[in-house]
């Protein structure tokens, strides 16, 4: 009996080594909703697939998935980038001000530049002089908070309707629009309850509807870089500057030049990022608004390995459980979904014989389930943590092949010997 | 010898100036009279007060200078211990607040306590990075949010005391863990003393903790050990030192040490963890590190210029001048020291370079020298 | 490459050269700004106390009472501007200034928080007789700095500190929530109302909901409250971040709710921009309820027809009072209570959306007051 269970085990791994590693992410999707549809059903909530968390999920997404795009430019050409939260408060700032001067659009442009601005100075420090890059990035940080603060209380009086630490309101705003056809057929199918199908359709739905033109923009950058960086001469030589600048530079690639490229690149990522917060959120600009968005943002890309897509799927997990999070009683179910998907895990690791570490997932997945029956919900501070942990849980348990580019952070001269 | 230390401050000081230059530039941009900023500054910081609140402000910030620097020396950046030294505070202030000792015994058990509850914190990113290979500034940073919710969930949930004021905190440090202030040494120079700020005495602990940081790195086999894996991994491997142990000692001890970031307020002043215990001094200690390139006394004098341009700030605000320009300040300073610490390097070594080549030429125009 | 370096050396000395040039000029180019600035600064001055002293006296030919009082105001962080708790203050002192003819100095800490004590100090040894302390988190701090200026009166709000020349301003923030909590229970279609909360954990926001839960459940005891908290203590964030505070709206108004109220600080914007977008996207419309001041009336165009009414933490009211109270009587020390009796919490009409109600909630008012209904602070 178990020697059939091992086969059909071995074959089913057979299988699926065998293919590329796109149908199997594309598997593991499905899976993934899967278990989403079976939690919902035994936990008796909606609120996993529903449109609206979705829909929320994905504004929540976007912020960090653009900072986290820009610190993937900056690596991707060797410099580290610790100052994206800087750059990320200077576009909040940019875009408040602009927007509530010129419009919304006007906004995402100067927030834009308002971030590459800070970038060009970690660029000068980093790339021109060669200073230890979190150094730099740290001081950024330091100097967007200060200068954002400065620029404010001298801008904006009582009379302007801002303060100190508030900006006036934005003028307009950035339309949004539904995906013709699909939104209503999706949030129709959604409504009727059934298992799985509509799962499916009220995530569809929820990103479908009454998007931002401005998250479409940038989600389009995410296909726009992989292409960029993987399609293009351009692109090669910004990756060649992070992995082997000495051997690009005998090659004729203008290394510093693209290192510059792709410091300010991620600057102004970064601060556009802070200006969807103003622009499609907020309204306002508000001191401290960006509460550590720049780092997880540079989190989601680690943990992304250092691709578009990977990150995408970083600040993904953010926006998801940052979304659930505000939802009531929502939390309490994914306790449930970590037990359903250690317990899946762990019966993978068993089939590929690793016990140990099957052992443990099984033993965890246990724990959490014991945990999500006896007790009603989360308590408040271990859910605000959630996207935290997750992060960290990721991280430790698929760590080992994560791969950064090989001349990360290292200091790099022109005609240095190698 | 005076080459070398007039080399080492060139850096600092034509850097401090340029950061200087742009405040002036923001200064008169907004229309304020710098030369008269300046001089408000420094009239109000050299009061005896002022003094002691400029080292009282400063010794936080050195204590966590050198927590970040330890990790710096083996190039592994503990961006944590913000969380680190809150997380600690927390819990050995609930200590302290729970038992009564001896008075030397029971500051040595909140110290012990703060340090451990630091270094287990710092640890588990070391840990994860050591068997998991994650990246310790991922961890740290996301081990930073975690330990707010840490915070917030024994805080809430079993440590506090409900004052009624509406100000969460563990229980109040007995007399016998708290200790006594310095401003005696005010009078024994002649000078007056300073009103309403004790000068805590825990800056004799962090004098203590740089002393050590020093002999550490620079007299014991441990600390080469840990600049040779930061110069150079592949040579340390070698040598026989073992990174895995070498990042998890690192990471212990700079957590450690980041858990005493918070006694000096804890221990001389609130004697207590309350919900406004003082925040940011744990990236505020990373810029001092940098500033003061890890090295004890200069990150000391980077820690006091620091705690000099806070209390400076406070004058300016009595005067309706913005006093954000500190703030400013603080950042082109970290920016540009780092700067200038590069130029004069790489100034010294292509003269060195040259030197070299000159002598060589020299020598080959002459007769051959046989080398040993 | 020595080239490079030399080039660099030079643009590093240029830029000394420049800040010490700039230093230099600084000083006579900035008399010139200085002078033109006083001028302008003097126009406006006079022309207001030239329309004041008009204004008074035709009224009243006295000089202002507190005339040579000075009246140290120490903020919490964000200081003026930030369109509630602190704006609130400074309203209070302005009319201090305008009515009482005191002296106003106001400081702020940084943003780490950690002046303070000093602050106060500094305003204490600058001579002030009244000195604010804007927050609870002034608490220790005011205990410290009162025991050693015993001849300066201060006062705290949202705190108790107990010393002889300390007057603590408390609010009865739950009884001002009853009254809006009942208006939205009142106003709602759906059977549903929302509470969002800033931070978690310090008790000072749970008296909010409490408040508005009870005078919700007065009105409607089936009435259905969603709440929610954007972060946790010691997570401060809650307090400043309008992206979450919006997407927790959208979340309640999803759910159901057609009125929230938030007790969120600088995250209401975003609640105020979920109202909005809400009602344009379903066509019905939705409410939002402010907190602190009148936001109807701090609020950008846009988004102000959407507040239902806010509940009025009357800061300035404690403010003005307690100066008063100096001028008139010297120094004052206990716990001063805000409460609905004495008008310190109350709720705006602006806007005129809740008048068809007003009778009702002055009916709880009065009975709140008489002392037939307790509210609950916790």
């Amino acid at each position: 009996m178990t020697a059939k269970i091992t086969s059909l085990g071995a074959g089913l791994m057979e299988r699926t080594g065998r293919m590329s590693s796109a149908r199997k992410y594309a598997l593991l999707f499905i899976l993934g909703l899967f278990v989403l549809s079976l939690v919902q059903l035994i936990a008796g909530t909606k609120q996993l697939t529903a449109p609206g968390t979705w829909g929320a999920a994905l504004r929540l997404t976007v912020p960090i998935m653009l900072a986290a795009l820009g610190g993937l430019y900056s690596e991707r050409s060797g410099v580290i980038n610790i100052g994206l939260e800087g750059m990320m408060i200077a576009g909040t700032w940019f875009g408040a001000w602009a927007g509530w001067q010129y419009g919304p659009w006007a906004g995402i442009a100067f927030g834009l530049i308002g971030g590459a601005l800070f970038g060009l100075i970690h660029a000068i420090a980093t790339v021109t002089f060669a200073v230890d890059q979190i150094v730099s990035g740290v001081a950024i940080n330091i100097l967007a908070a200060g200068s954002m603060r400065f620029l404010s209380s001298a801008l904006y009086t009582a009379d302007t309707g801002g303060g100190a630490t508030q900006s006036p309101r934005i003028q307009g705003f950035i339309g949004t629009f539904n995906v013709p056809l699909v939104s209503e057929w999706l949030g129709a199918l959604s409504d009727r309850g059934w298992f799985f199908i509509s799962d499916v359709a009220g995530i569809g739905a929820g990103m479908t509807t009454r998007v931002s033109w401005f998250t479409l923009l940038a989600l389009v950058l995410i296909p726009a870089t992989w292409w960029l960086l993987w399609r293009t001469v351009w692109g090669l030589r910004l990756r060649s500057a992070g992995e082997n600048p000495w051997a690009a530079e005998s090659l004729g690639v203008p290394v510093l030049r693209m290192k510059y490229w792709g410091v300010v690149i991620s600057g102004a990522l970064a601060g556009m990022g802070g200006s969807y917060l103003v622009v499609v959120q907020a309204g306002i600009y508000r001191e401290g608004m960006t509460a550590g968005r720049g780092f997880i943002g540079l989190g989601a890309m680690i943990f992304g390995n250092y691709s578009p897509f990977g990150l995408l799927a970083g600040s993904g997990i953010f926006g998801y459980s940052d979304a659930l999070r505000l939802r009531q009683d929502s939390v309490h179910a994914i306790l449930l979904l970590l037990a359903i998907g250690l317990m899946m895990f762990g019966t993978y690791s068993l089939f590929k014989r690793n016990y140990q570490g099957s052992a443990t997932q099984g033993v965890f997945a246990m724990l959490f389930f014991i945990w999500w029956f006896t007790t009603d919900d989360v308590p408040g501070q271990i859910v605000t943590a959630t996207p935290y942990i997750v992060t960290l849980l990721v991280l430790t348990i698929a760590s080992q092949r994560l791969r950064f580019p090989a001349a990360d952070g290292v200091k790099y001269r022109r005609g240095e010997a190698h | 010898m005076i080459k070398k230390i007039g080399l080492a401050i060139v850096a600092p000081v034509v850097a401090f100036t340029f950061a200087v230059g742009v405040a002036v530039l923001a200064l008169l941009a907004v229309g304020v009279n710098p030369i008269e900023a300046f001089g408000l500054m420094w009239d109000f910081a050299s009061t005896p007060t002022s003094v002691a609140s400029i080292i009282n402000r400063s010794v936080p910030l050195y204590v966590a200078a050198v927590a970040v620097a330890i990790g710096f020396q083996m190039k592994l950046f503990n961006i944590g211990v913000e969380g680190q030294y809150l997380v600690a505070a927390l819990f050995a202030g609930w200590v302290g607040g729970s038992i009564v000792l001896w008075a030397p015994f029971h500051v040595l058990v909140v110290v012990l306590v703060a340090a451990g509850v630091g270094a287990l914190w710092a640890g588990v990113a070391g840990l994860l990075k050591v068997t998991r290979g994650v990246n310790e500034v991922v961890a740290t940073i996301m081990l930073n949010f975690i330990g707010f919710s840490v915070i917030g969930f024994f805080l809430g949930n079993f440590f506090s005391v409900d004052s009624g004021a509406l100000n969460q905190s563990t229980p109040p440090l007995p007399p016998s863990a708290q200790i006594p202030g310095l401003n005696w040494i005010f009078t024994l120079f002649g000078f007056a003393e300073p009103r309403g700020t004790e000068l805590q005495g825990f800056v004799i602990i962090a004098i203590l903790i740089g002393i050590g940081y020093h002999l550490l790195v620079w007299k014991t086999r441990f600390g080469f050990e840990l600049r040779a894996s930061g110069m150079n991994p592949g040579a340390a491997r070698m040598a026989g030192v073992n990174p895995k142990k070498m990042i998890l000692y690192t990471m212990l001890i700079s957590g450690g040490i980041a858990g005493m970031v918070g006694l000096s307020t804890m221990l001389g002043k609130l004697h207590a963890f309350t919900q406004d215990f003082p925040r940011g001094l744990g990236f505020a200690g990373i810029a001092v590190a940098l500033l003061g390139r890890n090295n004890a006394i200069g990150m000391a004098l980077g820690a006091l210029l620091f705690g000099f341009m806070e209390r400076s700030a406070l004058i300016l605000d009595l005067n309706d001048i913005p006093k954000e320009v500190v703030q400013i300040i603080q950042g082109v300073v970290v920016l540009s020291v780092v700067i200038a610490y590069e130029v004069v390097a790489r100034i010294v070594k292509n003269r060195e370079i040259k030197t070299a080549s000159d002598a060589t030429q020299a020598s080959t125009a002459g007769p051959q020298e046989v080398t040993a | 490459m020595r080239s490079e370096l030399k080039r660099r050396g030079r643009f590093l000395a240029l830029l000394f050269v420049f800040a010490l040039v700039a230093a230099a000029c600084g000083n006579g180019g900035d008399e010139t700004t200085a002078t033109t600035e006083a001028s302008t600064a003097e126009t406006t001055t006079t022309t207001t106390e030239a329309s004041t002293a008009e204004t008074t006296t035709t009224t009243t030919e006295a000089p202002k009472p507190g005339e040579g009082v000075k009246v140290g105001m120490a903020y919490d962080i964000g200081g003026r501007g930030d369109k509630s708790f602190n704006d609130s203050a400074a309203a209070g002192l302005d009319r201090a200034v305008a009515e009482l003819g005191v002296d106003a100095t106001e400081l702020e800490p940084t943003a780490g928080g950690e002046d303070r004590e000093e602050n106060l100090r500094l305003l204490a040894e600058d001579g002030n007789d009244v000195i604010f302390g804007i927050g609870f988190a002034f608490a220790d701090s005011i205990a410290a700095a009162a025991a050693d200026f015993p001849d300066t009166n201060f006062a705290i709000i949202d705190s108790v500190v107990d010393a002889p020349n300390v007057a603590s301003l408390v609010f009865a923030e739950h009884e001002g929530s009853a009254l809006v909590g009942a208006a939205a229970a009142l106003k709602t279609q759906t059977n549903t109302i929302g509470f969002i909360g800033g931070v978690a954990g310090l008790g000072l926001i749970e008296k909010f909901q409490a408040g508005y839960e009870f005078g919700a459940k007065q009105v409607n005891p089936d009435v259905e409250i969603l709440v929610q908290y954007l972060t946790e203590f010691p997570d401060f964030a809650g307090f400043n971040d309008p992206a979450k505070g919006k997407e927790a709206a959208l979340a309640m108004y999803e759910a159901g709710a057609d009125v929230v109220y938030h007790a969120a600080g600088g995250s209401g914007a975003g609640l105020f921009e979920a109202a909005k977008e809400t009602s344009e996207n379903t066509g019905s419309k939705v409410w939002a309820i402010g907190v602190d001041s009148d936001q109807y009336n701090t609020v950008g165009e846009e988004v102000r027809e959407y507040i239902l009414t806010s509940m009025l933490k009357r800061v300035d009211v404690a403010v003005f009072s307690t100066t008063e109270n100096f001028v008139l009587h010297g120094q004052q020390s206990g716990i001063v209570v805000f409460n609905l009796e004495v008008d310190g919490v109350g709720y705006s009409t602006s806007g005129g959306f809740i008048d068809d109600i007003t009778d009702q909630l002055e009916e709880l008012r009065l009975k709140i007051i008489s002392g037939e209904l307790e509210v609950p602070s916790e």
